[in-house]
């Protein structure tokens, strides 16, 4: 990891921004003001400058576009991921979406994934990060969560499969239909929303969640990170100090953060 | 070679290019600047102090898009979209207009004349602000000083540019000021694309979309585009199933996709009616989410009558809010994640705008003195907290209501004011059907200094009303109550919960523990669905021995509820 990336990112939070174990889901969640694509190109970083990982990373964006990401990644870790590595692949599901007419917009979507995967260079690993494709509920019509996870699943059982990243939103409407309200139907699409949201949620090794701070924006804090262990978090038990240690390192917390206008971030206490 | 020309590339790159097209590329397109803050190149919304919002960069950033989201039946939004519209022509912009008729454009608003340009802070006839005169000879260069020693944004005020730039197209300013009561005469003839909106069709958005693809593809290179879409799902303009995900979303993500493929031409500016698409459902969010600068505007219930009756009330004239604006999202800089920190981004500022004849301001909204202080309304003469507060709590109220689907009463208490006089404020009461019998709400509000200027923060109380430890229907009903609470934490994301105190009046304290129990499995679900919720709630179990509560009963019957609980806490 270069020395820019390191000033770029508290030492605090790179434990967590490494590129997660094999098999497992990292879910990260957003709001409507507070963004976590500055996680996510921490994470492609870390992975495309990584020792240990030797893989590819493959991201698929239905919300930002290419130029976007190249910006984001340089300003996060400093490294060009279009130019210089091999290694990554980018799929732009924003500027070329599969349309209706497409037999099926889910199985198109899967269908290209798949070929992105398959078009990082062979024998090598691969690292699935997924921006936002909870707005295939409204692209794709008459999707339902299950539908979703399902296709999810599907990737998560390539046999290239190393781990896979999920960026979601996650503000109050996203989710409140998780809990029981006789006043209020939720709308079909709040149901999926919802259903994924919480589905992944117990299939996650880790959730790193931003938000606004309780009170309202603030001139020095640009909102809330919080990390929890998911449903999926293995504790490992027996099997020595290393595990131990990590789960020593990944302690849950919640910290307020900074970003500042060169992409730094900074811990506010 | 030392005078050697600008703007003209050294070596061409292919050598076959013809240089005209070179000199197109980086000469900037008319109505448009560069971002001081980043390579980005904006073009104004056509109001100043809109230009002024947007992250710092002194406009909209071209290749983006701004959802103006209004509360009630009032049409403000349509204002900034109008003055957008003008601003395109008068930039010799391409106007795409969906869905209203040539008319709509016939009324835009013409420019302000010149005089009322320069100061445009002054009524006609008035002498110019003196407090701004002296503004200008004494602490101009303090301005540039932000708060806490933050670096602020160079200035981009119309005149910092015309008299930096005197040889750029000086007699077109980058923004104009407009006049409501005039009509639009473009120089030139404007270059507006009608597109209407095919009811018939069953995906009249795909029909709208193709059309702005095609123009823009046929379009020359360098020509800069506007898109103005008023109304957005308004059943008056489109059929109903327009407002099917599938189709408004899919608009919206191919609109965000034709941004970024123009992302030097095209900017867009949509408005949405909340009245009809509340704010707290997946599609509005969604929606949202696939703009880029969100903008929610909140006009005041009433405009009192005594202000626009009263002649000499010379300041109500000239500043006289009417309605909160709340920027919800940035262009740019909320996609980096940089939320309300760094300079000028001003997501969670306290913001009001004003609109008069000739203009539409949206400046800082700083609480005016409370209802009950006589001398300080009179003095002031301006809308009065009352007007806030009740605009705030009507929101609030058809919130909790359209929430929790129940009658409630909700009172908001300016806590500011409850001070040591021992005085209280009457409380702004607004009543939707029976008081709930069991349980009441008490808002309260409070402002925080330091770090967070004009947070607000809704606290709410829960009292429960019985004497004796309860039996097992009783806890059962408190348990419903809890129940309800909590449904509307999580269903509210307008009410910024911060603190809930069960507050157990006459309540023996042997109960304590029951009743704790209960909330804390009430604060487990909470905290269960909490993952990535706007907002955690800290739960507080206040139980009150009786004689403590009868010795305080009496002193406490003139403050009410609330106070009595800041003053407790503070004990």
């Amino acid at each position: 990891m270069s020395a820019s990336h390191r000033n770029r990112t508290p030492a605090l939070f790179l434990p967590y921004l490494a590129v997660p174990p094999a098999d497992t889901l990292t879910l990260l969640t957003s709001t409507l003001s507070c963004t976590c694509n500055w996680l996510t190109a921490r994470f492609i970083g870390a992975a495309l400058q990584s020792d240990d990982f030797p893989g590819s990373v493959v991201l698929v964006s239905w919300l930002h576009d290419t130029s976007f990401w190249r910006g984001e990644i340089q300003r996060a870790t400093g490294i060009d991921a279009f130019r210089s590595s091999s290694n990554f692949t980018f799929l732009d599901c924003l500027s070329d979406a599969p349309t209706p007419p497409q037999s099926s917009v889910l199985a198109e979507t899967q269908k290209r994934i798949f070929q992105a995967i398959g078009s990082a260079s062979a024998d090598r690993k691969v690292l699935l990060i997924l921006d936002t494709p909870t707005l295939l509920f409204s692209l794709a019509p008459e999707t339902i969560s299950s539908d979703l996870n399902r296709m999810l699943l599907a990737l998560r059982d390539h046999e290239r499969m190393h781990s896979t990243i999920l960026a979601l939103p996650s503000d109050l409407p996203y989710v409140s239909a998780a809990t029981p309200n006789a006043d209020h139907v939720p709308t079909p699409l709040e149901t999926a929303h919802a259903g994924f949201t919480m589905q992944q949620v117990h299939l996650a090794r880790l959730v790193l969640g931003c938000r606004e701070l309780d009170t309202g924006a603030a001139r020095d804090v640009s909102g809330v990170l919080r990390i929890t262990k998911g449903g999926g978090w293995d504790d490992g038990g027996d099997d020595g100090n290393g595990e131990q240690q990590l789960a020593e390192e990944l302690k849950e917390g919640q910290w307020r953060y900074l970003i500042g206008r060169d992409g730094s971030v900074k811990i506010v206490e | 070679m030392a005078f050697r020309k600008r703007n003209i590339t050294l070596g061409s790159p292919r050598g076959g290019a013809p240089p005209a097209d070179d000199a197109s590329r980086f000469s900037q397109a008319p109505g448009t600047r560069s971002s001081p803050l980043t390579s980005h190149t904006t073009t104004s919304t056509g109001t100043a102090s809109l230009d002024g919002l947007l992250g710092g960069h002194g406009g909209l950033i071209l290749g983006s898009s701004i959802l103006i989201s209004e509360h009630g039946t009032t049409d403000y939004a349509g204002a900034l979209l109008r003055y957008y519209a003008a601003e395109g022509i008068l930039q010799g912009h391409i106007v795409h207009v969906v869905g209203m008729g040539e008319g709509w454009v016939r009324e835009l608003p013409g420019v302000a004349e010149a005089r009322y340009q320069k100061t445009e802070d002054t009524a006609p006839g008035e002498e110019p602000d003196l407090a701004a005169q002296e503004r200008m000879k004494i602490a101009w260069r303090y301005e540039r000083l932000g708060q806490a020693g933050e670096r602020a944004l160079p200035d981009r005020s119309l005149g910092a540019l015309s008299s930096q730039t005197p040889n750029a197209k000086q007699e077109i300013p980058f923004c104009h000021t407009f006049d409501l009561t005039k009509r639009l005469v473009a120089p030139s003839p404007p270059e507006i694309n009608h597109i209407s909106i095919a009811a018939a069709s069953s995906e009249p958005f795909l029909l709208i979309l193709s059309n702005i693809t095609q123009r823009l593809a046929s379009a020359a290179k360098g020509t800069v585009h506007r898109l103005v879409m008023p109304a957005l799902l308004s059943p008056a303009l489109y059929p109903p199933h327009c407002a099917s995900p599938e189709h408004v979303v899919r608009f919206l993500h191919g609109l965000r996709a034709l941004l970024r493929q123009y992302p030097s031409q095209l900017t867009a500016m949509l408005t949405l009616p909340l009245i009809l698409y509340p704010r707290n459902t997946a599609l509005v969010r969604t929606l949202e989410t696939l703009a880029d600068g969100v903008l929610e505007v909140t006009p005041f219930p009433h405009q009192s009558e005594e202000s626009q009756s009263t002649g000499d009330a010379k300041s109500a004239k000239q500043e006289r809010p009417q309605g909160l604006v709340k920027v919800l999202k940035l262009p740019l800089a909320t996609d980096r994640g940089e939320g309300g920190a760094g300079a000028g981004n001003s997501i969670g500022e306290d913001l009001a705008f004003t609109l008069s004849r000739r203009r539409f301001a949206i400046a800082e909204f700083s609480l005016p003195p409370v209802e009950g202080d006589q001398e300080a309304q009179k003095e002031a003469g301006k809308v009065t907290a009352k007007d806030v507060w009740s605009a705030v709590a009507l929101n609030r109220l058809s919130a909790v209501h359209s929430c929790t689907g129940r009658e409630c009463r909700i009172a908001i208490y300016p806590k500011n004011y409850v001070a040591e006089d021992h005085t209280c404020p009457q409380p702004i009461t607004g009543r939707l059907g029976p008081v709930i019998r069991t349980a009441h709400m008490t808002g309260e509000w409070t402002r925080f200094g330091s770090a967070r200027p004009f947070a607000t923060n809704l606290n709410i109380r829960l009292e429960l009303d019985r004497d004796t430890p309860g039996s097992k229907q009783q806890l059962l009903r408190e348990a419903g109550q809890l129940q309800a609470l909590h449904e509307l934490l999580v269903r509210c994301p307008h009410l910024s919960l911060t603190k809930v105190v069960f507050c157990m009046l006459r309540q023996l304290p042997r109960a304590a523990p029951r009743i704790e129990r209960l909330a804390r499995s009430v604060l487990d679900v909470a905290e269960w669905v909490g993952l990535g919720l706007q907002q955690t709630v800290d739960f507080e179990v206040v139980v009150e021995i009786r004689q403590y509560f009868e010795l305080f009963l009496e002193e406490a019957r003139a403050y009410r509820e609330a106070t009595w609980t800041v003053r407790h806490a503070e004990d």
